[in-house]
């Protein structure tokens, strides 16, 4: 049944030449889970507010074509910070029913379902303020879908929550598609963990609706356009030419299975090199860290790291990673222990907004360069042209697309021509392509022999880009080693291309190791 | 007369009323969003500083945004940001003045804003400077009122006279900062009223 | 804790400081101190209690001094100086000195009465007691103190961040200070700017401001709020009535005044609706036969 239609819309936002969507025509029926993907900028996030009519009624602009639909709708955003209102968990999920002028009997009602369906009862007296990120992110759902809409936009839910709250809250989700009924229209970059949900796949472009159909079809449209907006999996099996694709590790497995059966293939061995000794540029011994209020953030690590490599660190929420960069960018001083640093150490938030607030990128190099009393400016033109951000020198550095923006922080630290970087969680809130831009770039800097430490949730990412990787638990290393050694046959720490091949080949990370596997007979071998 | 006892009536009698102006506008959802972001900022400014005495940006903060907003919307974000920090540094008898204070510095700045379109940074900073005084005068005022006896112009100079130090740095700050700051953030603000007050143009169709 | 309707709590909290602010009598105010501090320790807000009596040391210190060097008024006159511009003689008498000490303790039961205030109410209650006729002013006031709690770890972020980029933070000299944390302000600045945004689509998608509203929190109002409220206004009564006929006023100057009789008969009299106040409302801490029944 066809619960929303939008027809020819066109729509510019104030003051805005560019057109924010371009003759956009779509029809939405019940109970459909879909799935709306695009680059940053590409009028995902407008289209998104079209249905609860944010776009136009809250922003004004100008807009033609028609949009059908009756039904109200609600939306969830992206930052679980900045949409909680009230003080307490109960009375922000009964804020919305108060504004619709609910019944008290009914609103006490809705909000003990609510509280039960999402399972937050234990949470229900807390204040909002006091929640982990997931938390709010849940409260804010609960709040939502307390009034009573039955067709809910996401915007990019997960993109500040690390992977396992981020899943808890796609499971939320599904059910509420699955359970419910509810229609679902899901903004994501985490591809791997949605994509076999969705009935259907939006794709934008330029404000263009650009792909409307099945899941499948996408996968083929997308490898035919080369636009890397797969699951790995899925990716893996459209890349080797199979007619099939699964979209999870549990049918990739099967299919594996029969393939490897019935074909013999190139059994290519994969080397991933042990890292030589070179020098080493950051020793850590018998590093503990204590906070003021008394808990212990670091238990003893010993940590050497070598001269112009890329090292990996993860590890849980809370576990001590970020105690650990602090300490070795000398924000903290450790407790106990030594740490012998050689070199300028540059630091890498995972908000590239904290950066930017000078008028031009220009200047906001400047800025680093004169607290450091560095004279030479001729830096700022150089790194520009190495991050590729030079055409933007003038443009204001706030005004550049989320992938810009990280360069442009990136660039405002490697102006000081630090030896050692180091990243927190870079790759939050990415998308593939400006991931895979972002690990290009840090390939470069190793080329020119500078020292990288990233930490992050993303296994996929240092799968492809790392050449160690280190294992934090509660304050202490659990495992440090080449990143083969480390990321396989991890049941949580493992690339999905890894789970797919795990017990059957060993050693293959990356879509480009499988991938190598099969280059000679692409077609061979399908059933 | 008890002067001490009516004037803090006046005073919350006068805070009632203005709250309930307040809540009689019908604010849309944006300026009650922007009051809040700014009262809140405005608010832990309060605290960041606290390593120089009275050296803080929350009048500033306060007065930049009577400016560029308008009279009220100074007065709500310097009331609010002084109940909502008060709430976390210790609610007293001083509580309903420093609202007065900061609200009066926002709503004066508001007044400012109306009457000189582009006042020069010196301009600025003088206001922010002698508002530095001001409010140590106000908070003052409920001291002398209330433990000083006779009420005269010699114990009124004796309880100012104690308090010039903390004043001085108040100003001092407040002159740091709108010389420094005052400009690019008035220009941040203006452009983000800009921003947001094109909503209120109503959704215009393009002609086919 | 026990609750009680934040009316209740107000309005106890109102009349007992206009009655601190109105009346200067020396034995009243030593008394309600005692009265304040006995209950704030019964209550177990010892705690509050030490902080407070440790943070308003230095006013009191002061109003201690101002008093005596400004005040002409007295006859007993314990040091007399030299004469000085503006100000005049300068002498310091016993009468100023013991004004001085009873509105430093005065100071202190104020103080007191707003740690009792924050003891007995919930913010909770008084947070939905206040949406259902300033819903607009309790809104903005939640959003801003999460506002607070999330630019709090905000500033300590970019803190660290423009420490990073070389800020240097601890210039001594003010001016120098107030530039190096140019860069944080304005970060944070901008991106609250945009929160605000963000909170404003949250506010409208959750239908705020579209028609009537109705409140989820309803507060019982029991028996023992009507019998704190009654015995406030009694004493709010007495009090008026004190205000109009003058009993119960002491004065420092000239000369201290002698205590008379009917003056503490009046006080006693006020006092007895608070006293009896006070101890319901501990009693409903203590004895669970006062906290279910009434």
């Amino acid at each position: 049944m066809e619960i929303f239609k939008i027809q020819d819309l066109t729509y510019y936002y104030p003051n805005s030449e560019k057109p924010a969507l371009d003759n956009i025509n779509l029809t939405i029926n019940e109970g459909e889970f879909i799935l709306l993907f695009g680059e940053s900028g590409s009028g995902k996030s407008t289209l998104g507010r079209v249905f609860n009519k944010i776009v136009p009624e809250f922003y004004g602009g100008k807009i033609k074509g028609k949009i059908h639909g009756n039904e109200e709708v609600g939306m969830v955003f992206q930052d679980p910070e900045r949409q909680l209102l009230m003080d307490r968990v109960e009375r922000e999920i009964a804020f919305g029913l108060e504004n619709l002028g609910v019944e008290h009997e009914i609103m006490k009602k809705k909000v003990m379902e609510c509280l039960s369906f999402l399972n937050m009862w234990d949470i229900k007296d807390k204040k909002t303020y006091e929640l982990s990120g997931g938390q709010k992110q849940k409260t804010a759902i609960g709040a939502t879908i307390a009034m009573g809409y039955k067709i809910l936009v996401f915007d990019e839910p997960t993109s500040q929550l690390d992977p396992v709250t981020a899943e808890e809250i796609l499971n939320i989700i599904k059910r509420l598609n699955d359970e419910l009924g509810y229609t679902i229209i899901l903004i994501e970059q985490r591809i791997d963990r949605c994509f076999h949900l969705a009935d259907r796949i939006l794709f934008m472009e330029d404000a263009r609706l650009v792909f409307d159909g099945k899941p499948k079809d996408f996968v083929f449209w997308c490898n035919s356009k080369n636009i890397s907006f797969l699951p790995p999996v899925a990716d893996f099996f459209v890349k080797i030419g199979q007619e099939m694709i699964p979209f999870t590790v549990k049918e990739g497995r099967k299919q594996l299975k029969t393939m490897l059966k019935c074909k013999n293939f190139n059994k290519k061995e994969i080397l991933h090199k042990d890292y030589q000794n070179k020098d080493e540029i950051i020793n850590i011994k018998k590093l503990k860290f204590t906070y003021k209020g008394g808990k212990d953030a670091l238990k003893g690590i010993d940590l050497r790291v070598e001269k112009g490599e890329i090292l990996g660190i993860m590890g849980e929420n809370g576990g001590g990673k970020s105690t650990l960069l602090k300490n070795i960018s000398g924000i903290l001083k450790p407790t106990k222990g030594e740490i012998v640093v050689k070199g300028v150490v540059g630091f890498l938030s995972q908000n590239p907004n904290d950066y930017l607030f000078n008028d031009t990128l220009y200047e906001e190099l400047k800025y680093t360069l004169d607290n450091n009393d560095i004279k030479d400016y001729s830096r700022i033109d150089k790194v520009l042209k190495d991050l590729n951000i030079y055409e933007y020198r003038h443009k204001n550095p706030r005004d550049l697309s989320g992938g810009e923006k990280q360069r442009a922080a990136l660039a405002s630290i490697l102006v000081m021509e630090p030896e050692i970087l180091l990243l927190d969680e870079p790759t939050r809130g990415l998308d593939n392509i400006i991931k895979d831009r972002l690990g290009e770039i840090l390939l470069n800097l190793k080329k020119l022999g500078k020292t990288i430490i990233i930490v992050t949730h993303d296994v996929e990412f240092l799968g492809k880009f790392t050449d160690r990787v280190c294992l934090i638990f509660d304050g202490q290393i659990a495992q440090i080693g080449s990143k083969c050694e480390v990321l396989n046959s991890g049941i949580y720490y493992s690339t999905q291309i890894n789970k797919l091949f795990s017990g059957k080949l060993d050693g293959i990370l990356t879509l480009k190791d499988a991938l190598d596997l099969f280059e000679h007979s692409p077609k061979e071998g399908v059933i | 007369m008890n002067y001490g006892l009516i004037s803090v009536i006046i005073l919350i009698v006068s805070l009632i009323l203005l709250f309930i102006f307040y809540e009689r506008k019908h604010a849309s959802v944006k300026e009650i969003s922007l009051i809040a972001t700014l009262a809140g900022l405005a608010g832990i400014t309060r605290v960041p500083f606290a390593a120089l005495p009275n050296v803080q940006p929350t009048t500033f903060l306060v007065i930049i945004s009577g400016y560029v907003f308008g009279p009220w919307f100074g007065f709500m974000v310097g009331a609010v940001a002084t109940l909502v920090s008060n709430s976390f540094l210790g609610h007293g008898p001083w509580t309903p003045w420093q609202m007065m204070a900061w609200g009066l510095a926002g709503f004066s700045a508001g007044i400012l804003g109306k009457i000189m379109k582009k006042p020069s940074r010196l301009c600025l900073t003088i206001f922010a400077f002698v508002w530095g005084f001001l409010f140590g005068y106000i908070m003052n005022l409920w001291h002398w009122l209330f433990f000083v006896y006779p009420l005269n112009l010699r114990s009124f100079i004796a309880t100012y006279a104690s308090s010039f130090y903390f004043d001085l740095m108040h100003a001092l700050g407040n002159l740091g900062f709108t010389f420094f700051l005052g400009k690019d953030f008035i220009n941040v603000l203006t452009r983000f009223k800009d921003r947001i007050s094109y909503s209120e143009i109503p959704v215009k169709e393009i002609d086919n | 804790m026990i609750k009680l309707h934040p009316f209740t709590v107000i309005i106890f909290s109102v009349v007992l400081f206009f009655a601190i602010i109105f009346y200067n009598h020396p034995i009243y105010i030593a008394f309600l101190l005692v009265a304040l501090i006995s209950s704030l320790i019964l209550l177990g807000e010892s705690k509050k209690l030490k902080d407070t009596l440790k943070y308003s040391f230095f006013t009191v210190v002061l109003i201690l001094i101002i008093n005596p060097l400004v005040s002409n008024n007295g006859v007993t006159v314990i040091y007399a100086g030299m004469r000085l511009p503006i100000i005049g003689k300068f002498k310091i008498t016993l009468e100023a000195i013991v004004f001085g000490i009873v509105m430093g303790l005065k100071l202190i039961s104020i103080l007191l009465i707003f740690v009792l205030y924050g003891a007995l109410i919930d913010i909770d209650d008084s947070f939905g007691f206040f949406s259902k006729y300033a819903h607009r002013l309790t809104l903005t006031l939640s959003m801003t103190t999460n506002i607070i709690h999330r630019l709090r770890l905000e500033i300590m972020r970019v803190k660290d961040v423009m420490v990073l980029r070389g800020a240097k933070l601890n210039e001594k000299n003010i001016f120098k200070r107030v530039k190096a944390y140019y860069p944080i302000l304005k970060v944070v600045l901008m991106s609250s700017l945009e929160g605000s945004l963000n909170r404003a689509e949250a506010l409208y998608s959750r239908g705020y401001g579209k028609g009537k509203r109705t409140l989820y929190s309803k507060l019982v109002i029991r028996p023992i709020d009507y019998i704190l409220s009654t015995l406030s206004l009694i004493f709010f009564g007495l009090f008026i009535y004190g205000v109009f006929t003058d009993k119960g006023s002491y004065s420092y100057y000239p000369r201290l005044e002698s205590y008379e009789s009917k003056d503490l008969v009046f006080l006693t009299i006020m006092s007895i609706p608070m006293l009896i106040n006070l101890l319901l409302i501990w009693g409903c801490k203590r004895w669970k036969f006062l906290k279910y029944k009434i």
